[in-house]
């Protein structure tokens, strides 16, 4: 089994609204200024991804950690040894939010992802949020478009990274309408199991088990479409994740 | 243009036979999860044939339908047009009673009827003139479907066969909506069959250099807009809807589950297997159908393509898409379930606007399976290898036959005002 943790959480990465979670999570690595990998990958279509290392490295700096921008957007990047050089010695990997697709396609097979797994395997904590969170599962959800609310217009389900196989990571879980959710969740295979986690809510990885961390709650919604909710500070089993080599 | 005065025509029951089931339900399940009806040929012996995969409706049991005698005396292809008629009205709630029979009638389409039949008989007849059977003429018609089908469930109104090839069923449903439209019936059974899978078929097929050969990959071998794709897989099928006068549905509280609002048709007059250059046959028939419909085109959602895996078909229809639809092109989704179900042929229309039917019930659009290697012609969203969840309002179902016929259809879901 890999010694590093995962976190996966719902959105807020990067705000106060985290602030508190990610603390403990940074006293937990046990060293003075742990390096923290900023990847915003999930942005990379986008003219975003310099403002999310921007507003990541002001974060993390504020609470006392070394921070640095990885700047994997495309393919090109995800194979480029300088990209897999500059997490070598990351303490902690943090993708940020955007597309899922998009990230999945551009870390699949990558030497990038490889060395992302090769510092999880070796005691780096690997965190996603919202598209980074869902790309972990072994499916993931696929949105397009944006309607008047701001929620997709199309939803799809394909291949995630696999990290937590039979898992679909559903981010933003409070603020969707149930009916959504459940209309998506169709789409899902015998066996997926969708893992929804609140906005400003992580999922973190213990050494035995998981807990719920932040102001929502985590749900599990089995295969039969029965979901069981999990507040903040309660503990979660069950969620098994692959043993990397 | 869409007259003001005509009749609205809904869909109030489906049934549906095709490779990936025998029911709506089990095909609609199977295409959601983009699962292949396609396997080897196990009806006879493939030996000497370049093809030798098909989609094959292998668990139906006609005995559901019909008594054994009717079954003797029918063609397959007719077989299964009754089978998914009495689905169709199960599914709609819908007696047929001496009242109201003659304002039910039935439009069925067929590409190759009874063809079955057909070679069986000469076949015969090369032996022995007396071995021919006197049902031969009736079995083979393609008629006959519409004929069974009325027969069996007592409908005796407006009663046709439509034949223009792989859009036969299409036109089927589009001219059963117009006499319903039209005040000659408040009822149709409308849709289309096809069982014609049998070693000369595929032959002739295959002499015209429109099937695939990718036999050691049955799963993969219809890929529609896929770059390696290498012709289409003969299916067999039968699709069956019961349109229904809207007042008429109301008054007996029917579910409507769709409504049929825009049909163009056009000929390419340009070639007996291509498409017209520029596909300016597609375009036309697409865009009349939106005429009338009375929506804008930017209204359409998602498109059921022709997308039969032939080089010819799918950049054709793709441009055609592109010129109807602008802009929007790229945003609508467009998928072909000719990758799952095969190319049923007559029955395709019946079945794809079924499809459609059922995209806008479960806001489920289809995806077309087995796309690897993207086309530089064919760039549109094809929803790929998996189903989307997204709310469809508004559908077209796109039709072409052999001969340049084209037939494009237009179905809105929702609540009806």
């Amino acid at each position: 089994m890999s010694r590093g943790r995962l976190v996966l959480c719902g959105s807020g990465e990067f705000t106060p609204a985290m602030a508190a979670v990610d603390r403990e999570i940074l006293d937990g690595i046990g060293r003075r200024a742990p390096r923290v990998a900023i990847v915003p990958t999930a942005a990379g279509l986008e003219d975003t991804p310099r403002a999310w290392v921007a507003m990541g490295s002001e974060h993390f700096r504020a609470l006392g950690a070394e921070p640095v921008g990885v700047m994997v957007l495309r393919r090109a990047d995800a194979e480029d040894a300088a990209c897999c050089d500059a997490i070598a010695g990351a303490d902690w990997i943090y993708f940020s939010g955007g597309q899922p697709g998009h990230l999945v396609d551009t870390l699949a097979g990558s030497r990038f992802w490889d060395a992302v797994r090769a510092r999880l395997r070796d005691g780096a904590v690997l965190a996603g949020a919202s598209a980074g969170a869902m790309m972990l599962g072994g499916r993931t959800f696929d949105p397009r478009g944006r309607d008047a609310d701001g929620l997709p217009t199309s939803m799809g389900i394909r291949e995630g990274l696999g990290v937590l196989p039979e898992v679909i990571v559903a981010p933003h879980f409070d603020a969707i309408p149930e009916a959504r959710w459940r209309h998506w969740a169709a789409l899902r295979r015998d066996g997926d199991r969708v893992l929804g986690i609140d906005e400003e809510t992580a999922l973190v990885e213990q050494r035995a088990g998981w807990s719920v961390r932040g102001r929502g709650r985590v749900t599990i919604v089995d295969r039969g479409g029965a979901g069981v909710a999990h507040p903040s500070g309660a503990r979660l089993d069950g969620l098994a994740r692959v043993a990397l080599p | 243009m869409r007259s003001d005065r005509r009749r609205r025509v809904v869909v109030t029951g489906i049934g549906m036979i095709t490779p990936l089931g025998s029911t709506v339900e089990t095909t609609w399940q199977g295409i959601l999860a983009g699962r292949s009806g396609i396997g080897p040929i196990t009806r006879f012996d493939t030996s000497g044939l370049e093809t030798t995969i098909a989609g094959e409706v292998r668990d139906f049991d006609p005995t559901l339908y019909m008594d054994r005698k009717e079954i003797r005396r029918a063609d397959r292809f007719a077989q299964l047009a009754v089978a998914t008629a009495g689905q169709a009205l199960a599914d709609a709630s819908l007696a047929i009673t001496p009242e109201n029979a003659p304002r039910v009638g039935v439009a069925f389409g067929s590409g190759i009827g009874g063809v079955s039949t057909l070679v069986d008989n000469i076949l015969a007849h090369a032996k022995d003139p007396r071995k021919v059977s006197p049902f031969m003429i009736p079995m083979m018609i393609i008629d006959m479907a519409a004929g069974e089908i009325a027969m069996k469930y007592g409908a005796k109104g407006s009663n046709m066969a439509h034949v223009s090839a792989c859009a036969s069923s299409a036109h089927a449903i589009g001219e059963a909506a117009a006499t319903i439209g039209r005040g000659q019936a408040d009822v149709m059974l409308a849709g289309g069959s096809e069982a014609g899978l049998i070693k000369i078929s595929i032959a002739a097929f295959n002499q015209a250099r429109a099937l695939s050969t990718r036999n050691d990959d049955p799963a993969g071998a219809s890929r529609p807009f896929d770059r390696d794709r290498d012709g289409f897989v003969f299916s067999e099928a039968a699709g069956c809807l019961v349109l229904e006068e809207l007042e008429h549905a109301r008054s007996r509280g029917a579910r409507i589950i769709a409504e049929v609002i825009g049909h163009g048709m056009s000929a390419d007059a340009y070639h007996i297997t291509a498409p017209a250059e520029g596909a300016e046959g597609a375009v036309r028939a697409m865009r009349m159908a939106i005429a009338d419909a009375g929506v804008a085109a930017s209204d359409v959602d998602y498109i059921n393509a022709h997308g039969t895996s032939t080089q010819a078909n799918d950049g054709s229809e793709t441009a055609a898409i592109k010129t109807v639809f602008g802009k929007h092109a790229y945003e609508l989704a467009v998928s072909s379930t000719k990758s799952m179900t095969g190319h049923t042929l007559g029955a395709a229309g019946a079945i794809e606007v079924i499809f459609c039917v059922l995209a806008m019930r479960d806001g489920m659009l289809p995806p077309t399976i087995n796309q690897h290697t993207p086309d530089p012609e064919c760039d549109l969203d094809y929803v790929p290898n998996a189903a989307r969840a997204a709310r469809v309002d508004v559908a077209m179902s796109n039709s072409m036959g052999f001969g340049g016929h084209n037939a494009s259809l237009i179905m809105r879901a929702g609540a009806l005002t």
